[in-house]
C-alpha cells in the first residue's frame, strides 16, 4: 500500500500498438513534458500491460488521475469525459478475463477492499479505432491535448 | 498466452453466458424447459457465446440429443498469432525475448522451454547456479499465475459469485491475501528477471546478470509470509463445495526423481509411458479441427488411435507427489489430499498446494543462494560452422498450465530455421471437451442458466490460456426440437 500523502499520481493506460488505445500513454508523455521544470509534485506512470498492477499503484493514494481511451455509448470519438470514480462507479461490462480487467474492475476491487484513493478522477477519451497499429486518430490526438491541459490545471492547482 | 490487450474503461463484449441465456425468449417452449431443466429424450444445444474468466477469446457449443451429449466444440476464435513463423530467420539469441511476448501471464515458461531447447541444440551445459535461479524464476511465475487464477478467476465459481469484485465485497480479506500473494511472485520476477512482466534478464546459456546475494535474501521474509498465506489458501480452497465428478485421465507431465518438475525431467504419463523430450512428437500430435483456430493435441497410441490427455497442476501432482517438499505434503495430508486427485473441480486445491510448494522452494533457493561463476555459458566453439547441418534441439518445461514443448532448428549462421511450440492449452482441449461431454450428460436436470454456468466452470478448471493456444472461449446450449433451434 502506498501512503495517502505524497505527490499526485497520474496514470496513463493503454496499448500504443492498438491505435486509439494508446491515448492514455500519449497523454502521460505529453503531461510529463509539460510539467518539466514545474515545481508541482506529480508522479506520472504508464500502464501498458498487467492491469492488476494498477491495484498496487493506486491503493490508498491521496489524489489519483487516470487517463484512458474509452468506447462507450454516449461518448463521441474525440470527446473527453471526466468521472469522479470515488463518487460513482465507472460504467463497465462484466469482466470476462484478466485480459479485460479494466479500470472499472480495478476501481471496484479497490472500493470493495476499502483501498480507494481519497480522490480518483478518470479522464476518458472517446475513441473508436482499436485495430493493430501505431498512432492515434486526429480526433483522439486533439482530445489528448485537451485532457492534458485539464490535467495540468488539476495537478498544479492543488 | 496473454497478448497485450486493448485496455478497456467502459467497452467490451458482454459476458456471454448471461447474454446467451437472456437472448432466449422467456415465453417460448424452450423458456419453459429452461426453468424445468433439459428434458431427456429431446435435443438441445448449450451455447456460451463468450467464456468469462479465461485467458483469451473463445466459445463453447454443447449439442444434446436424446438425453446424451452428441457433440462438444471448444471454439477458439482468437486469431492465429504466427509466432513460429516470426522466429524463422531471427538469431537464436533473440528467441527468449520474442517467445516471452507470447504470454503476459506465463512469459517465463516460454523463455524456459526456448532456452533449454536451444541449449540442447547447441550443446550448452548450464551451471548449477543458473539451474537454481531458473527454478526460482519459475517459482515466481507459478506464484503469480496460480495466485491470479485461484483468487480472481476460479474461487468465485465455487461461492456462487459472478466475479472477483463480488468476492472482494463479501470476503475482502480473501481477495487481499490473493493479491498480496501474486505480488510476491511479481517481486521475484522483478528482482531476477529485471521486470515483472516479460522478463529481460534471461538468455541462452543463463542470465545476462546474476543477482547479488542481498537482493535475493531480501525476498526471504516476504516468502515466509507467502508460504503461510499459501497454506491458508489451500485450507480455504479445500473447504469449497465441489461437484462430484471423476474420470480416469491420462495425465502427462515432466517427472524428475529428485525434485518437483519445472525445467528438467522425462515426460511421463499415467499409463507408464516415459520418454525424452526429443521423442515428444513421435507420441503426441497436433491436428486442426474446423471449429477452432488452435491446434488440438492427442497422444498417438501404437495402433494409431488418438487419445486425449491432461497436462497441468493435476498431472504434475498425481505423477510427482513424492517429489513435493515435506511441508507441502504435510498440508496435503492435513487436507485429505495426499492421494490421486481425479476430480477436475478440485484443481483449485492442487493449484493452492503448488502455491505452497513454489513459495517453499523459492525460499529454499534464496536462502541458499551464493552467486558464483559466469552468469551464462557461451555457445561452444565449433557448434556453429559454415556448411554444417542445422542443429536441432527440443525441450519441455512445466508452465503454470502444464507441459510446454519447444523445438528449434538452428542454422549454421546461428539463425532459426524452424520453430515448433506446443502450449498446454492446446494439449488440454480434447480433455476439456470430454469433461463437458461427461459432465453435461450427468447434469441435464439442472436449470439451464446453472447448466451454462457449470459448463463455463468446467472450462475454467483448466485455467486455459486461449491466446497461448492460438496460437481460444463463448458457450452455447441449443434445443434442436425447439422452434428456430434446428441445426442447419
Amino acid at each position: 500500500m502506498n501512503a495517502a500523502a505524497g505527490p499526485a499520481l497520474v496514470v496513463g493506460i493503454g496499448n500504443r500498438w492498438r491505435r486509439d488505445d494508446g491515448a492514455g500513454l500519449l497523454g502521460a508523455q505529453r503531461l510529463r513534458a509539460r510539467l518539466a521544470g514545474h515545481p508541482a509534485a506529480v508522479e506520472i506512470c504508464e500502464c501498458a500491460g498487467d492491469m492488476t498492477a494498477l491495484i498496487d499503484l493506486m491503493s490508498g493514494r491521496g489524489r489519483v488521475f487516470v487517463l484512458d481511451a474509452a468506447a462507450a455509448p454516449g461518448v463521441a470519438v474525440g470527446q473527453v469525459v471526466r468521472v469522479d470514480a470515488v463518487a460513482e462507479p465507472l460504467p463497465a461490462p462484466p469482466p470476462r478475463s484478466t485480459h479485460a480487467l479494466g479500470v472499472a474492475q480495478v476501481v471496484e476491487l479497490l472500493r470493495a477492499l476499502g483501498a480507494l484513493p481519497a480522490a480518483l478522477l478518470v479522464y476518458a477519451v472517446g475513441a473508436a479505432d482499436f485495430a493493430p497499429g501505431e498512432g492515434v486518430s486526429p480526433a483522439v490526438d486533439a482530445a489528448v491535448d485537451a485532457a492534458v491541459a485539464a490535467l495540468f490545471d488539476e495537478v498544479t492547482h492543488a | 498466452m496473454t497478448p497485450a490487450p486493448a485496455s478497456e474503461t467502459t467497452a467490451g463484449p458482454h459476458s456471454a453466458a448471461a447474454a446467451a441465456v437472456s437472448d432466449l425468449p422467456a415465453d417460448t417452449e424452450i423458456g419453459v424447459k429452461i426453468k424445468a431443466g433439459l428434458k431427456p429424450g429431446v435435443s438441445h444445444t448449450i451455447k456460451v457465446d463468450y467464456l468469462a474468466r479465461v485467458e483469451g477469446e473463445g466459445a463453447l457449443t454443447v449439442i444434446v440429443r436424446g438425453g446424451h451429449v452428441q457433440d462438444v466444440q471448444l471454439r477458439i476464435f482468437e486469431p492465429p498469432r504466427f509466432f513460429e513463423a516470426f522466429l524463422r530467420g531471427r538469431d537464436h539469441a533473440e528467441v527468449p525475448d520474442i517467445t516471452a511476448r507470447i504470454c503476459g501471464i506465463c512469459p517465463v515458461a516460454y523463455q524456459m522451454s526456448s532456452v533449454h531447447a536451444l541449449e540442447q541444440a547447441l550443446g550448452i551445459a548450464i551451471s548449477p547456479v543458473v539451474r537454481e535461479l531458473r527454478r526460482l524464476l519459475y517459482c515466481g511465475e507459478w506464484i503469480e499465475s496460480h495466485g491470479l487464477h485461484v483468487y480472481l478467476l476460479h474461487a468465485p465459481d465455487f461461492l456462487g459469485l459472478p466475479d472477483a469484485v463480488q468476492l472482494a465485497r463479501e470476503r475482502p480479506d480473501v481477495v487481499a491475501r490473493g493479491l498480496q500473494l501474486k505480488k510476491v511472485g511479481n517481486e521475484i520476477l522483478r528482482v531476477l528477471g529485471g521486470r515483472e512482466v516479460h522478463p529481460v534478464n534471461v538468455r541462452v546459456g543463463g542470465f545476462y546478470k546474476l543477482p547479488d546475494k542481498k537482493s535475493l535474501q531480501e525476498l526471504a521474509d516476504r516468502l515466509r509470509w507467502a508460504r503461510e498465506a499459501a497454506i491458508e489458501t489451500a485450507r480455504f480452497c479445500a473447504g469449497l463445495p465441489f461437484p462430484d465428478y471423476q474420470r480416469a485421465y491420462q495425465f502427462v507431465a515432466l517427472h524428475h526423481p529428485a525434485e518437483y518438475p519445472m525445467c528438467e525431467g522425462r515426460v511421463v504419463a499415467s499409463d507408464g509411458l516415459t520418454l525424452d523430450a526429443k521423442d515428444f512428437e513421435a507420441h503426441f500430435i497436433e491436428e486442426h479441427v474446423p471449429w477452432s483456430n488452435a491446434l488440438q493435441c492427442a497422444q498417438r497410441l501404437p495402433d494409431g488411435t488418438l487419445r486425449p490427455y491432461f497436462v497441468g497442476p493435476m498431472a504434475r501432482y498425481n505423477l510427482s507427489f513424492a517429489q513435493l517438499s515435506p511441508i507441502t505434503q504435510q498440508v496435503a495430508r492435513e487436507l485429505g489430499f495426499d492421494r490421486k486427485v481425479t476430480n477436475p473441480f478440485q484443481s483449485i486445491v492442487i493449484r493452492a498446494l503448488e502455491l505452497v510448494y513454489a513459495c517453499d522452494e523459492a525460499l529454499r533457493i534464496v536462502t541458499a543462494y551464493e552467486p558464483s561463476g559466469a552468469p551464462f555459458a557461451a555457445v561452444p566453439d565449433g557448434a556453429l560452422r559454415a556448411g554444417a547441418a542445422d542443429r536441432v534441439g527440443m525441450a519441455c518445461t512445466e508452465a503454470p498450465r502444464g507441459l510446454l514443448y519447444h523445438r528449434y532448428a538452428v542454422r549454421p549462421d546461428g539463425c532459426i530455421g524452424e520453430a515448433k511450440i506446443v502450449p498446454p492449452t492446446s494439449q488440454n482441449q480434447k480433455t476439456i471437451e470430454q469433461d463437458l461431454r461427461g459432465f453435461v450428460t450427468a447434469q441435464l436436470h439442472l436449470p439451464r442458466p446453472e447448466l451454462v454456468h457449470r459448463c463455463e466452470q468446467v472450462v475454467r478448471n483448466y485455467d486455459p490460456c486461449i491466446s497461448c493456444a492460438t496460437h481460444f472461449l463463448t458457450l452455447s446450449v441449443r434445443d434442436l426440437d425447439a422452434p428456430g433451434e434446428a441445426l442447419p
